[in-house]
């Protein structure tokens, strides 16, 4: 019934967030300026196809990453899961795709690779809610096991001979214009919008992140609400190894080592506080773009892979520092105003 | 006694988040002074020793020391100055030593660069026997109990070459042997010309050690004059703005049964035996200093704790909680002693705070959060409850101390509790706020809610409540009917011995 | 005073430690030669640099990850310079070249951290990025094959060495580096103001603040200090391998991390000892360098040794959550 009042309601929520219109403009600023470098070969369909065929991987993964910052954690462990559920993944479907037909073994596949992301994802909300391990420590130690684990089953090379089908997932564009991957990923977007902004676990998520003695003392069980989160990343994370494997065909212990850097400047730009209980999914959609145009641009413009390295991390860094300024902008403002008032 | 003037405040004035904490506030300290800063919690009296501190930096006014003007000073400035504070939280540091606690900072002042840890025991040593107390130099500071942290941090200022020492309310966890040994000793450092500003609302405490009385009210000096012009009711007048019509609480109608009834339960270490009753309509008072196990209890009871022996019966039926939800859905609810930790999420919205302890109680058929209906109930509640803000949208953080403890209260309300507790429900807000909430109890009370009002605030439990027990080191020590009991006499028993000696 | 010694952290790493070596020793008699001993003492230096520098940094409540980044700027452009010149003086001077370069960078670090009060791990993320990238693009990541003479002659003197049967393993006189960075690190968190101000920091950031401490000067001291120590361990890397590879090191925060979690020290700051730290890194060492002794595939060693780490941090994290719910005694006996 309200329906259509609760899309204006989130849409006014989005505009009136300071920092949302800013990355929104940001992100405008960051399209304009690779167009006009780059001319038609940024602005074009091809580009556009290949970059929504890209940003997915690297946008889950960020949402995965979110989700425990919500928390006022992190996750560092998410390229581990990632290629590990793949890994599983392509290990299953070539050993059995013979014996129990292609498609059973890719859709079996498939759920091995969620039960693995979701395993993984038990583990590290296991030793951060139960063991009391910092969520930093636990998931940096959890990613060697990960990456680990999958050097010691491939013996470090990479795992080929998947069927073609099996890029359906990450290469495939549906009516030969839209990208696959870019579905896979707009369905994140809006499951885990809803969970976060309408669901009973959102909520939860947003108020442990806040002030974990309040929460307990609310009568929520900030545990559960610690592994349940842990798993969604990692279900994230085993989405983003199926896109991963399923778009080179193929998968590989140790691909996509800068990712982690990537997703944390993702959720970070996109606003969500590493401090817990503020950020919203728009944001780091926003933000996945931004950094899609950017590199999209590079790659066009040819600039060197370790200058992009420079790039990112001082991206990384000013921008936690123009929020700084800008925080303290709007205080004196504020301070300003009330004066005027007095 | 006095001589020349020491520090001199000259329309300090500073605002947070656009309140006005401090409004063109003058204050003159003599040397070898002693000054009362008295006033209600939220007046700006904790605001006042953070900017003389320098803690705070003003947004108008200056302070002058020795003759000569500052618009602000560091906090390492003021400890240079001779500006010493023994903060309300003690300001220590739980992973060291007692020893260092005590000399770390005296040794630092004196431009050490390297530790003797000789010396460090040994001015340690000095320190606790200037007060008079034992202590094991070796303890870690994180497993002694809060009268101990109180009286290391004393010591530590002590040692310091302070020429100015600020003590906010230094007696809260004290006995009374021990807060007579503290007086002794701030009555030795005038005699040195040392000036010490003595926080307090404890009115036979100002007497006793105070010359000079200041009194705060919402940000601004009301009034200020020696001591002995000063008589109880118009120092009451001062600090609440208002004659107090001193309505106690009578019970109304009474339920027969009890509805909370509490048989001999403990915590190992923290409390043993308690038992006592609750009825429908009562309004029940637990006091005790601070480390009396008096929170420990509440917490207990809201299943915060597990308790190890006895039992808690709800209406006649044993209590089998595994959790704090539970406790929740059992009916109890618990209003937390620092809202700010505890009690409230500050950053998050007003609505969202008032759900926070009953979230699957605001689903709609799909099972997504009623968004308008959350809505609808906040302002509700906001009207109820006489909650000052424009929006139930806006951040808690925005409110002043008052209304936020109202969004608490409010929060424990909407899950509906057979009993209430609350603990030290009115700290840190203002009289019409606390007046509100007061009203609120009683009524909560008439209507057949049972009350629980933990507090070592006096006049709060005998107006308040109409029946008290008294906890004392984790133990039951006593019941009375508050119409029956006068706050002296209810202060000298607490301070008997009551608390935690300076025994680690 | 026993009884005072088992109850402490060092106690239980010290156990492990034992029960670790005896296992391994059994499984491989090899490893109770002193040719084993010699090479664990090698395997230490560069990671044992980095871990001690690493600790007053968490104690204080920090964690840098940036240091492999800087490491690596300190050891590559130094080799790359004195390569480029032919250098043949003092060894000292390309030595205290990379501390200069880690200690600059380190001050960075610290300024960024503490002027816009920002989480020091996700400061130092960006900066190790940023470091590496900047490095590589300007120096270029082209490995320098050669040293400079006094390097590689500082790199090839035997401090002292040991047989495994007809082995012959030597540790190289960078091990005096690694001592003297425990020794400082020991007098300055014991003996020091600035020693006890770092753990004041760790236990309660505002009361030390309230005390006078200057918490902002000691922060910028801590992870200037863990970027020096960073260019010093890279040099010494450099010279043990006598090659410069800017790949190297990449990657090994999280042994250092974890050696001195493991040691004891408290991940939220205020707790961690020197003595407890030289446990968690002889731990880490042997149990890395132990595993080809006990025949395990090279393949699964990183899993193993993430095993170790988390069960390590576990353990300490488990015993450390347990000691926070511990409440101070109300009710007498």
């Amino acid at each position: 019934m309200s329906n259509e009042k609760g899309i204006v309601k989130y849409l006014k929520d989005i505009t009136e967030d300071a920092r949302m219109v800013r990355l929104f403009f940001i992100m405008v600023i960051a399209f304009v300026i690779m167009c006009v470098a780059n001319g038609n070969k940024f602005f074009s369909l091809s580009n556009f196809q290949s970059m929504a065929r890209t940003f997915p991987e690297v946008g889950i993964l960020a949402i995965a990453v979110s989700l425990a910052m919500l928390l006022g954690g992190i996750n560092l462990s998410v390229v581990g899961i990632a290629n590990l559920s793949g890994i599983f993944c392509c290990q299953f479907i070539i050993a059995t795709q013979e014996k129990i037909g292609m498609w059973p073994a890719i859709i079996i596949g498939l759920a091995i690779a969620m039960v693995v992301g979701a395993v993984c994802g038990l583990l590290n909300g296991f030793l951060i809610a139960y063991v009391g391990i910092p969520a930093m420590l636990a998931t940096l130690g959890t990613q060697e096991i990960f990456i680990g684990l999958g050097v010691g089953v491939t013996k470090g090379a990479a795992v080929f001979g998947t069927p073609s089908e099996f890029t359906f997932f990450g290469g495939a564009y549906i009516f030969g214009v839209i990208p696959m991957s870019l579905i896979l990923f707009v369905v994140v977007v809006v499951v885990f919008t809803i969970l976060l902004q309408r669901k009973q676990y959102g909520m939860e998520l947003y108020l442990v992140g806040t002030n974990p003695t309040a929460a307990r003392f609310s009568g929520i069980k900030n545990e559960l609400v610690i592994l349940k989160t842990h798993v969604f990343g990692g279900i994230l994370s085993a989405i983003a190894g199926i896109i991963i494997a399923s778009g080179t065909n193929s998968a590989k212990a140790s691909y996509g080592s800068s990712y982690v850097l990537r997703c944390l400047i993702v959720a970070i730009l996109g606003g969500i506080n590493p401090a817990g209980g503020f950020g919203k999914i728009t944001g780091v959609v926003m933000a996945v773009l931004t950094i899609q145009f950017l590199s999209s641009g590079f790659g066009i413009l040819r600039v060197d892979g370790y200058f992009q390295t420079f790039v990112w991390g001082a991206v990384l860094v000013g921008d936690m520092i123009l929020n700084y300024y800008l925080d303290k902008l709007a205080e004196n403002r504020k301070k300003k105003k009330a004066e005027k008032e007095a | 006694m006095a001589g020349k003037t020491l520090i001199k405040l000259d329309g300090i004035s500073i605002s947070f988040g656009g309140v006005h904490a401090l409004q063109n506030v003058d204050l003159e300290i003599l040397e070898g002074q002693t000054l009362c800063l008295a006033g209600e919690n939220g007046g700006g009296k904790s605001t006042l020793i953070k900017i003389i501190s320098g803690f705070y930096r003003p947004d108008h006014g200056t302070i002058e020391i020795d003759g000569k003007q500052y618009s602000h000073f560091t906090p390492k400035q003021a400890i240079d100055l001779g500006i010493q504070v023994i903060y309300q939280d003690f300001a220590i540091f739980p992973n060291l030593t007692v020893a260092e606690n005590i000399a770390l900072s005296a040794e630092r002042l004196d431009g050490r660069k390297l530790v003797n840890w000789k010396n460090v025991k040994k001015r340690a040593q000095e320190a606790l026997d200037m007060i008079n107390v034992k202590m094991d130099l070796d303890a870690i500071l994180a497993d002694l109990p809060v009268a101990s942290k109180q009286l290391v941090a004393i010591c530590r200022s002590l040692l310091q070459h302070a020429r100015l020492l600020i003590m906010d309310e230094p007696t809260t966890a004290l006995t009374k042997n021990e807060i007579n040994s503290l007086f002794k000793v701030v009555r030795d450092l005038q005699a040195k010309g040392i000036s010490v500003v003595f926080v307090s609302h404890k009115l036979e405490e100002v007497y006793e050690i105070a010359e000079q009385l200041v009194i705060l009210r919402n940000g601004k000096k009301v009034i200020e004059g020696p001591i002995k012009d000063f008589d109880r009711k118009k120092f009451i007048y001062h600090m609440t703005g208002r004659e107090i019509e001193s309505e106690t609480f009578t019970v109304k109608n009474i339920g027969s049964e009890p509805l909370l009834e509490v048989k001999g339960i403990g915590i190992k270490d923290l409390f043993a035996d308690i038992s006592f009753k609750l009825y429908a309509g009562e309004v029940l008072g637990i006091t005790g200093l601070l480390g009396s196990g008096r929170s420990e209890l509440a917490r207990a009871l809201f299943n915060l704790e597990k308790i190890d022996t006895g039992e808690v019966l709800l209406e006649g039926r044993k209590l089998d909680l595994k959790n704090v939800k539970d406790a929740i859905n059992a009916g109890i609810a618990y209003v937390p002693e620092d809202r700010l930790t505890e009690g409230l999420f500050m950053p998050q919205t007003i609505s969202r705070n008032m759900i926070s302890a009953v979230i699957e109680r605001n689903l709609n058929g799909l099972g997504l959060i009623d968004t308008p209906g959350v809505r609808a109930r906040s302002e509700d509640w906001v009207k109820e409850l006489k909650v000052k803000t424009p929006s139930t949208e806006l951040p808690v953080q925005a409110l002043s101390g008052g209304n936020q403890q109202k969004v608490v209260l409010a929060k424990w309300l909407a899950t509906k509790p057979k009993v209430l507790i609350l603990n030290s429900p009115t700290v840190g807000i203002d009289v019409g706020a606390k007046a509100d909430i007061y009203a609120y109890t009683r009524r909560l009370a008439e209507e057949g809610i049972g009350v629980i009002i933990i507090s070592d605030d006096l006049p709060e439990i005998l107006d308040n409540c109409n029946r008290a027990i008294i906890m004392k080191r984790g133990r039951l020590a006593g019941e009375f009917i508050t119409s029956e009991m006068t706050e002296s006499r209810l202060t000298d028993i607490l301070a008997e011995a009551g608390g935690e000696g300076g025994a680690a | 005073m026993l009884k005072k010694a088992m109850k402490t952290n060092e106690f239980f790493v010290l156990i492990a430690l034992i029960i670790l070596c005896i296992i391994i020793g059994i499984a491989n008699p090899v490893f109770f030669t002193t040719g084993n001993a010699v090479s664990l003492m090698k395997n230490s230096i560069v990671m044992g640099i980095m871990t001690f520098a690493l600790m007053p940094g968490i104690v204080a409540g920090g964690i840098d990850v940036s240091f492999p980044a800087i490491a690596v700027c300190g050891m590559f452009t130094t080799s790359k310079i004195m390569q480029n010149i032919d250098y043949s003086g003092p060894v000292i001077l390309p030595i205290l070249m990379s501390i200069g370069i880690g200690t600059v960078l380190g001050l960075l670090n610290g300024l960024i951290i503490t002027k816009f009060s920002l989480p020091a791990f996700i400061v130092t993320l960006g900066t190790s990025s940023l470091y590496y990238g900047l490095l590589v693009t300007l120096v270029g990541s082209k490995p320098v094959n050669r040293l400079c003479k006094p390097m590689e002659d500082f790199g090839k003197a035997v401090m002292i060495s040991g047989n495994s049967g007809s082995v012959t393993t030597s540790c190289t006189w960078t091990f005096l580096f690694l001592l003297a960075v425990a020794i400082i690190v020991y007098l300055m968190l014991k003996y020091t103001m600035l020693g006890r101000g770092i753990y004041a920091i760790g236990g309660n950031r505002t009361s030390a603040e309230r005390a006078g401490f200057n918490v902002n000067g000691i922060l910028i001291f801590v992870y200037t200090f863990i970027g020096a120590c960073a260019g010093l361990a890279g040099i010494c890397h450099t010279m043990q391998a006598r090659i410069c590879m800017p790949t190297d090191l990449m990657g090994s925060e999280m042994l250092c991390i974890a050696a001195v979690v493991l040691g004891g020290t408290n991940i939220a700051g205020g707790k961690g000892t020197v003595i407890g730290t030289t446990l968690g890194l002889i731990l880490i060492t042997v149990a890395r360098s132990s595993l080809t002794l006990v025949g395990v595939d090279s393949s699964w060693q990183q899993m193993i040794v993430g095993i170790v780490i988390v069960g390590g941090t576990a353990l300490s994290a488990y015993k450390e959550l347990r000691n926070s719910r511990k409440i101070a005694k109300i009710l007498e006996d």
